[in-house]
C-alpha cells in the first residue's frame, strides 16, 4: 500500500468516525465513489471501533503478570529463563524465595535490562491483588 | 479498564499483538511507535506527544485508529489460525 493510499483511508476513517453511525455509509458511498477497494477497506476498519474502545487500556504490565501467574515457572515449576514473555526475554534467574523469583530479562521493546519479579500463583488469585511480577525499568543487575 | 483479552490467552495475545504492530510499523511508523510508548511505554497522552514532537491530538487519533488497526489485524491472524 503506497503513503498517499494510507493517507487517504486514514482521513476517510477520521472523517466517518466524527458522523452519527447512520449517515457513514452515504458519506463513504460519496466519498468512496468508483473505488469499492478504498470502501471496503475504510469500513473494516470502523467495523473495530467498539472492539478497540477497551483494547491496550491496561498496561501490558498487567497483561503480562496474569500471563505469566499461569505459567509453570509461575509457582516453582520449571525456570522461565530463556522464554519470551511479550516483549521481554528472559534472561537469567537472579533469586528465588518465599515471595517469588526474580529474574533477569530484557525489555526488547524499549532495549534495556529489567527485572522481573514473579510472584507465587497463590498471589494472583484475588483480583485486586498485587500484579503479578513488578519490573523496574532500566536497574542495573549487576 | 478493560483487560487486553480474556484471562485464558493473554501470553499469546501479547506475541499476536507484536505480530500486528511490526505490521503496523510498516504501513505507519509513528501509529506503531504510539503504541509502543503508550502500552509498552505506559507513557501518557501528553509524554507520547512530547516523545515524537507532536501534538496531543495527534496522538489520540493516532492511537484510536491504530487500536483499530491492530484489532482488525489480529482477528485476520486468528481466522488464518
Amino acid at each position: 500500500m503506497t503513503p498517499e493510499r494510507w493517507k487517504k483511508i486514514e482521513q476517510l476513517c477520521h472523517a466517518a468516525l466524527e458522523r452519527e453511525v447512520s449517515q457513514r455509509g452515504a458519506f463513504l458511498a460519496q466519498a468512496c465513489r468508483g473505488d469499492e477497494e478504498l470502501r471496503r477497506e475504510v469500513e473494516s476498519l470502523l467495523a473495530q471501533e467498539k472492539p478497540a474502545e477497551g483494547f491496550l487500556e491496561s498496561p501490558a504490565l498487567e497483561v503480562a503478570a496474569a500471563a505469566l501467574g499461569k505459567m509453570p515457572g509461575g509457582d516453582g515449576g520449571p525456570s522461565l529463563v530463556g522464554r519470551d514473555m511479550g516483549s521481554y526475554q528472559i534472561l537469567s534467574l537472579v533469586g528465588a524465595g518465599g515471595m517469588g523469583e526474580v529474574y533477569e530479562a530484557h525489555d526488547t521493546k524499549l532495549g534495556r535490562t529489567v527485572a522481573i519479579k514473579v510472584l507465587p500463583q497463590h498471589s494472583c488469585t484475588i483480583p485486586s491483588a498485587s500484579p503479578a511480577f513488578s519490573v523496574k525499568l532500566g536497574c542495573s543487575l549487576h | 479498564m478493560k483487560a487486553l483479552v480474556g484471562p485464558q490467552e493473554k501470553g499469546q495475545d501479547l506475541v499476536a499483538l507484536d505480530e500486528a504492530l511490526k505490521a503496523l510499523a510498516v504501513v505507519d511508523p509513528r501509529k506503531s511507535q504510539v503504541v509502543e510508548l503508550r502500552f509498552f511505554g505506559g507513557l501518557s497522552v501528553e509524554e507520547t506527544a512530547e516523545v515524537l514532537k507532536v501534538h496531543a491530538n495527534t496522538v489520540l487519533r493516532d492511537w484510536r485508529l491504530a487500536k483499530m488497526w491492530l484489532k482488525r489485524e489480529m482477528s485476520k491472524e486468528e481466522c488464518e489460525g
